[in-house]
């Protein structure tokens, strides 16, 4: 099978089109195939620089060095914040504050701590845990592509800035993440901290007082936003149509996973393998939620509190169970999954939407979700051989980016 | 709770930005922080704003200071973290946190009409349009709060007899959605933004159970995190707006300024409360239907209603401030 044959045709357009215009301008172009990371695309339909992607109002910071994406082919440009331009130095110092425990109150925890580079950003429980031990009622989520995500968590419509999002770990405390009382006290703390004088001066200059919690706030997300995975095995093939890059079972996969019979392109189509993305200049924007059938815990469709969805925030019952689509992107190394860990792996995974939503026989979460009268028309259920579920699963793991995993920009700085 | 000098300017672009986002607002209560916000003509107001140098106006001459005293109570006893309390379905407990945002504050007169007072610039517990009302200590079982309180707010109102007063819990419409970071205390990131709901939490009243809960093995205890739900929106194109405000409205009739003060009864937010076990409230669901009703609350609707129990008047005892 050659690559282009491998794209289906019903992949939806708005995924599709920057996806599929680098390829055909990918395919042709000298140096492209092998190292589609270290290449910026011979065509970007939107411009590959972030200094084209700032809408008009932005402030140049002339003194620091504009970021340079290094886009995989088919990444569109992301969609920035006006007053948050990519810089170098906001990358580098985002870094340092992720993975500094002093952003914890007790000192014991940082983002890292729950976001683990070898695990694509994620930390492999069930749920997440705080700094004080409190358990989260969700699992902390993936932050490859985090850049694209076109809401942020696991389903909250109107939860879209990567600055602001910041702030709930930070302060939150229900449950307490980084159990911070008070931005007075992280801005004195890192104040008192010499090397972020420096740091934030570089990164932000211009500012009478850089070391603010603004400012923290953007370069963590700027940092996040450098977190692009899109060079695994399963690019690499695509990109080169060489068909000894992935396994056959892999490739059979991949036109598995595109088939009407089997649905799962609809919500994990396009580069991010997600339908759940935003990125620059994009006219239609589209923020979509799923039911997929996991609970009916009343026959009514209901999802165990608190982690009945976007219903949790809109108060919607219509939005009963609905979250959005995960990126499958390094999906092999990020289990358990679904928001709250329930299934351990993604053969279970599988069995789940091939029962067309989850039976639960016993206990308080006891319930058919495949009759739940919100689940997406694309959770049907269908019959799988072991053959194809083995086919699934290859085209799965070959989404594991093991550059991306192992990439020494994105690892900890104090190490 | 830091308002730093150097932030005075952004401050002074805060507020002259949210007085045109307000004033163009057909929404009443954005109208009545327009008002407020537009109008930081008092004496102090500018004061804690060094620097910046076009804040100069001098009072409005027929204006009058006033200085509104909150204390907190446990039915007759005084609040104090660390204290223990019986409530009155005979559990023991103890408080964790109690503090909370007061908007659109009148003064009645005796016409029966409301005179909005002008909040003071007052760092960092008090800005045009909103006031933080904090009891809370750090001390005893109140883990998770600051040492520094405030118990009054001043403000200024045309001169003359006023009898009564009136105000809500909450935060301004034309502020409640705005990224903390870029506002000044007491609207600065920490307890009180929510940064779930992307707002901030109008009043936080929390206690712990003495005793263990009997169907689980935490301890008893009672949340209220009060703020607006059901919202839509984006925040980074045209904003959010909420289904349910939830902000309640306090009218209390009986009120001299010079010698009273407000009570804010923590026994009435929660009577007729089980509170040997957990009750949590994040401003939906069963298990706030007692404690919006006590704060006048209509849970459905989210919009005030006159049934509030927990605010009363006293006289103001000279040993509290």
């Amino acid at each position: 099978m050659s690559a282009l044959q491998a794209l289906p045709g019903s992949v939806p357009l708005r995924a599709t089109v920057p996806f599929l215009s680098l390829l055909l301008s990918c395919v042709s172009a000298v140096g492209c195939a092998g190292s589609p990371i270290n290449e910026p695309p011979a065509v970007d339909p939107a411009g590959g620089s972030s200094d084209s992607s700032v809408r008009s109002g932005a402030k140049p910071a002339p003194e620091s060095a504009a970021y340079e994406w290094q886009l995989p082919p088919g990444f569109p440009p992301p969609a920035l914040p006006e007053d948050n331009p990519m810089t170098l130095a906001k990358v580098e110092l985002g870094r340092r504050l992720f993975y500094d425990t002093r952003l914890s109150d007790n000192g014991s925890y940082a983002c890292a701590t729950c976001h683990e580079q070898a695990l694509a950003f994620t930390d492999g429980k069930a749920r997440a845990v705080g700094s004080t031990g409190q358990m989260h009622a969700r699992g902390a989520m993936s932050l490859a592509n985090v850049a694209y995500a076109a809401t942020l968590t696991w389903g909250h419509p109107y939860l879209t800035s990567l600055e602001r999002q910041a702030q709930l770990p930070m302060f939150g405390d229900s449950p307490i993440e980084l159990g911070l009382r008070s931005q007075g006290e992280l801005e004195e703390r890192l104040a008192a901290i010499p090397e972020y004088s420096e740091s934030f001066a570089v990164a932000f200059p211009g500012d009478e007082v850089p070391i603010n919690l603004a400012n923290a706030d953007r370069a963590i997300a700027s940092f996040e936003r450098s977190l692009i995975s899109g060079n695994a095995p399963f690019d690499r093939w695509l990109m080169t149509g060489d068909d000894s890059v992935i396994s056959d079972a892999a490739q059979r996969g991949f036109t598995l996973f595109n088939s009407e019979k089997f649905e799962c392109y609809h919500c994990h189509g396009g580069f991010a393998f997600t339908d759940h993305v935003i990125f620059a200049d994009e006219a239609f924007p589209q923020v979509l939620f799923h039911n997929t059938g996991l609970y009916n815990i009343d026959g009514r469709g209901g999802f165990p509190v608190p982690n009945t969805g976007v219903q949790s925030v809109s108060e919607n019952p219509a939005d009963m169970g609905r979250f959005k689509a995960p990126t499958l992107r390094n999906i092999a190394v990020t289990a358990p999954y679904m928001h709250d860990g329930s299934i351990a792996t993604l053969s279970e995974v599988l069995d789940h939407y091939a029962a067309g939503g989850r039976t639960i026989s016993a206990g308080p979460n006891a319930g058919i979700g495949s009759q739940s009268p919100f689940k997406s028309n694309f959770v049907r259920g269908f019959r799988m051989t072991e053959d194809e579920r083995s086919d699934l699963l290859a085209f799965l793991e070959s989404l594991t980016d093991r550059e991306f995993l192992e990439n020494p920009a994105h690892a900890d700085p104090f190490r | 709770m830091h308002l730093r000098c150097q932030r005075s300017p952004l401050l002074w672009i805060s507020l002259h930005f949210f007085v045109l986002l307000a004033c163009s607002a057909p929404d009443a209560s954005v109208r009545d922080s327009a008002v407020l916000l537009g109008s930081s003509r008092g004496p102090d107001a500018g004061t804690n704003n060094a620097g910046s140098g076009d804040q100069t106006d001098a009072p409005a001459p027929e204006s009058q200071a006033v200085r509104l005293r909150f204390v907190a109570r446990v039915g007759d006893e005084p609040f104090a973290c660390g204290a223990t309390y019986r409530s009155s379905l005979g559990s023991d407990y103890t408080p964790a946190d109690l503090r909370l945002f007061v908007q659109d504050v009148a003064l009645i007169d005796s016409t029966g009409s409301e005179r909005p007072v002008r909040l003071d610039v007052r760092a960092p517990w008090q800005i045009d349009g909103v006031a933080l009302i904090d009891f809370e200590d750090a001390s005893a079982g109140c883990l998770a709060g600051t040492r520094e309180r405030n118990l009054e707010l001043t403000g200024h109102v045309p001169p003359g007899e006023y009898r009564g007063i009136a105000f809500s819990n909450g935060v301004p419409e034309a502020l409640n959605h705005t990224d903390p970071s870029r506002l000044p205390a007491p609207l600065q990131a920490g307890s009180m933004s929510w940064g779930w709901l992307q707002g901030y939490r109008f009043l936080m009243a929390e206690i712990t159970g003495r005793a263990s809960s009997s169907d689980t093995a935490a301890p008893a205890s009672a949340l209220l995190h009060l703020g607006s739900t059901a919202c839509s929106g984006n925040p980074s194109a045209g904003g959010i707006s909420c289904a349910k405000p939830n902000r309640n409205r306090v009218r209390l009739p009986e009120f001299d300024p010079a010698a009273d003060a407000i009570v804010v009864d923590l026994a009435e937010l929660f009577a007729d409360m089980d509170l040997a076990t957990v009750t949590t409230c994040h401003s939906s669901g069963d298990d706030c239907a007692p404690l919006f009703d006590h704060l006048g609350i209509d849970l459905t609707s989210g919009l005030a209603n006159d049934r509030q129990r927990v605010y009363r008047i006293e006289p103001a005892r000279a040993s509290e401030p």
